[in-house]
Parts: C-alpha cells; structure tokens; sequence
C-alpha cells in the first residue's frame, strides 16, 4: 500500500502540527492557554456552552477548528466555560457565571479567539502562586483594547492602582489614552508602580514580557518597548485577591474589563530571556502576525 | 434591571436558582456552569443581581430597580 506523507500532511489540522509543539520544546510554563494545541496533541484546550439551550462540550483544538465547534453550536452562539490549561498545571480558567463567558462563537461562525464583552467577562484559575514571583515571563497574542480608558486589563494577578497602598500585584494594562500595553507592577503597603510600555495598534499583536526582577523588559511583535532594571517585585499578601484571572484585575472586586478579543496566553514564572525569540517566533509563525 | 438583596448569598442563590431553570450544565451534569449573573456590592451595602432576562414572580417584577450605584477603585475614576 502506498501513502502519500503530503496527503496525509494536507489533511492534518493546522493546529495539530509541529510547529505547534512549543510547550514541549520551551518547557517549564506555569500556565499555557490557547485554542491551539500547544503541544501539538489532543489536549482539551476549550469548553463551550452553547446558547441556544446551555448545553456544555469540550474540544479539542482539532475539534475547535475543523467545524466540530461550529456544528456544536448550531446557528446560534457560544460561549467559553473553560479555557484549559495545557502546561500541564491543572490551572485552567473558568466561569460559571453564565453571563460572564466570553464569546468564542458568534451566530454559528468560530471567532478564532475568545472575546471579551469589556463589562463582565472573564476567567479565572484557582492558583494563588503566579503572583508573588522572583522572575515572570509572559507571552500573549491579544487585539490591543485601545479604547479611551486609561485601565483595560487583558489578565492579571491580584491588581495594581495608583495612589492606593492597599492594592499589589501584576497585570498586562491598555492605556486607551496613550495606545500602549503596559506592563504594571505594583507591591501590596506601596503605593509606587512600575511601568514598561509599548505602543501598540489596533490589530492581533505579540506582547512579550520578560522580568527578572528588578530587572524587566516589554516586546511589542518583537520589538523591543521600554526596559527597566528596577521594576517592583509583584507582591500581594491576599491569597485570593491575588488568583490568576483573564479579562480583568482584582482590586476589592473584578474590574477593569477588557473588551477584545485573546488569542494566547503563556506564563512562565522564569526569566525566559534566552529564549524569547525562539517562543516568538514559534508564536509568529502560527499567527502571521508581522 | 436590578434586584437588591441584603446579603451576597441571597443574592447567589436566586442567581442559581435561575440557573436550574435555564437548566446549565452544573445542574444536569454537574459540571459547567451554575449561576445566570454574578452579584455586585452596591455603594449602599446591599447586593444587586442583575436580573436582565430572568423569570420573575409578581414580587420581584415589583421590586426591581434600574437605578444602582457601585463603588469604583480610585484608578477607574481617573
């Protein structure tokens, strides 16, 4: 019997290819979330709650974007119940709070993304251990909120708030006012925060954060943003203000919404310095970005 | 629409108890999704649930209110 190995190539989903094996390839992430399958396996990588009468599914990435998900949920939408963790950590993003989800497909067409409303959505993990870290390396692909509004949270541990002594933690920021992504870092019984920046557009970027802190830098599709050597070390002492959260921040409450859509997020809590291009351009190469 | 409720617990109950009739997922399979909509403090103390396309009895179609003010971190007042 003869096979063809381009046949079988052609076939194979996009998302189950090589290329994608960047977990396995750039190990020791803390939290890894994409519709992807970072491993290049069947992880798990979503679970929908389709509207049109709350009945729940998870897919894998193949399912995601091979029309599984769409038949799924039929001609109406769907919604993101759980973002799977595939680093391996158990950490995956929920919600149950139906009105919460975020959107993944809209009137039966898959989004290739999970999109955020800006008023209520977002996900949340149960780990407490992301945010007081020595060292944080976060790789994103997201459409920058560019709003005008000076707090528009794409993730986050625990908070940051100027002028307050009573907030800390870490989050990726969307000043609206400035078009830039700004990573902040703020330490709970300081009011100080650190900032790195870069300006962004409105269209898919890659956003790379690498810190050991202090020392700390900010990538904008690869370009390189604003450095720091004295960043704040992130430091929240309350263990569930300071959970890892997707689409918001945690002050005393969920707020500072995002209202665009995430493609990516990958979380190391190590200094992946030496190998930040080879991440991005792994992420590149599947998103086409620049 | 909003109903106001004095505890966060209330406030989370009527929220899942509206989940059991829209039948999601926690409640067939025991798994997914629980609540409907997520309650929030209110300036004045109390809990407001909002209720945008819940089932209410005659009470609650009563009671319910479009006016509710929460309190915002100073960074999201700037």
């Amino acid at each position: 019997m003869h096979l063809s190995l381009k046949g079988s190539l052609d076939r194979q989903p996009l998302t189950d290819r090589l290329g994608d094996r960047l977990l396995a390839e750039y190990g020791g992430a803390a939290a890894a979330y994409s519709l992807r399958a970072l491993n290049g396996n069947g992880d798990l990588v979503v679970r929908v709650r389709r509207a049109s009468d709350n009945a729940e599914q998870d897919f894998t990435a193949a399912e995601v974007s091979n029309g599984t998900l769409e038949s799924f949920c039929g001609v109406g939408d769907g919604f993101v119940e759980t973002w799977y963790d595939q680093s391996g950590n158990g950490n995956d993003a929920t919600q149950s709070v139906a009105a919460s989800q975020p959107k993944i497909v809209s009137a039966g067409v898959f989004l290739g993304e999970v999109d955020f409303d800006g008023v209520n959505d977002s996900l949340e993990t149960t780990n407490s251990n992301l945010c007081n870290v020595g060292a944080l390396s976060v790789f994103s692909v997201l459409k920058p909120d560019i709003a005008p509004t000076s707090v528009a949270v794409a993730f986050s541990c625990g908070s940051v708030v100027f002028n307050s002594s009573v907030y800390g933690g870490w989050r990726l920021n969307f000043n609206g006012f400035l078009d830039k992504a700004e990573f902040q870092t703020q330490a709970i019984g300081s009011s100080g925060v650190s900032t790195v920046s870069n300006d962004v557009g409105g269209s898919d970027t890659l956003i790379s954060y690498v810190a050991d802190f202090p020392d700390a830098s900010t990538f904008a599709n690869g370009e390189a943003g604003l450095t720091s050597t004295n960043n704040i070390s992130p430091n929240n002492n309350n263990s569930s203000r300071r959970l890892f959260r997707i689409g918001c921040q945690f002050t005393f409450t969920r707020s500072g919404f995002y209202h665009e859509p995430i493609k990516e997020i990958i979380l190391y809590t190590s200094d992946q310095s030496a190998n930040r291009v080879a991440i991005e351009t792994n992420i590149n190469d599947h998103y086409n970005i620049y | 629409m909003y109903l106001l409720f004095s505890t966060e617990q209330d406030a989370w109950d009527r929220s899942e108890k509206e989940g059991i009739a829209h039948g999601l997922a926690y409640h067939t399979k025991g798994q997914g999704s629980r609540y409907v909509s997520a309650p929030k403090e209110t300036i004045d103390g109390l809990w407001a649930l909002d209720v945008t396309g819940y089932d209410l009895d005659e009470l609650e179609q009563s009671t319910v209110t479009p006016d509710v003010t929460f309190p915002q971190p100073t960074e999201d007042l700037m």
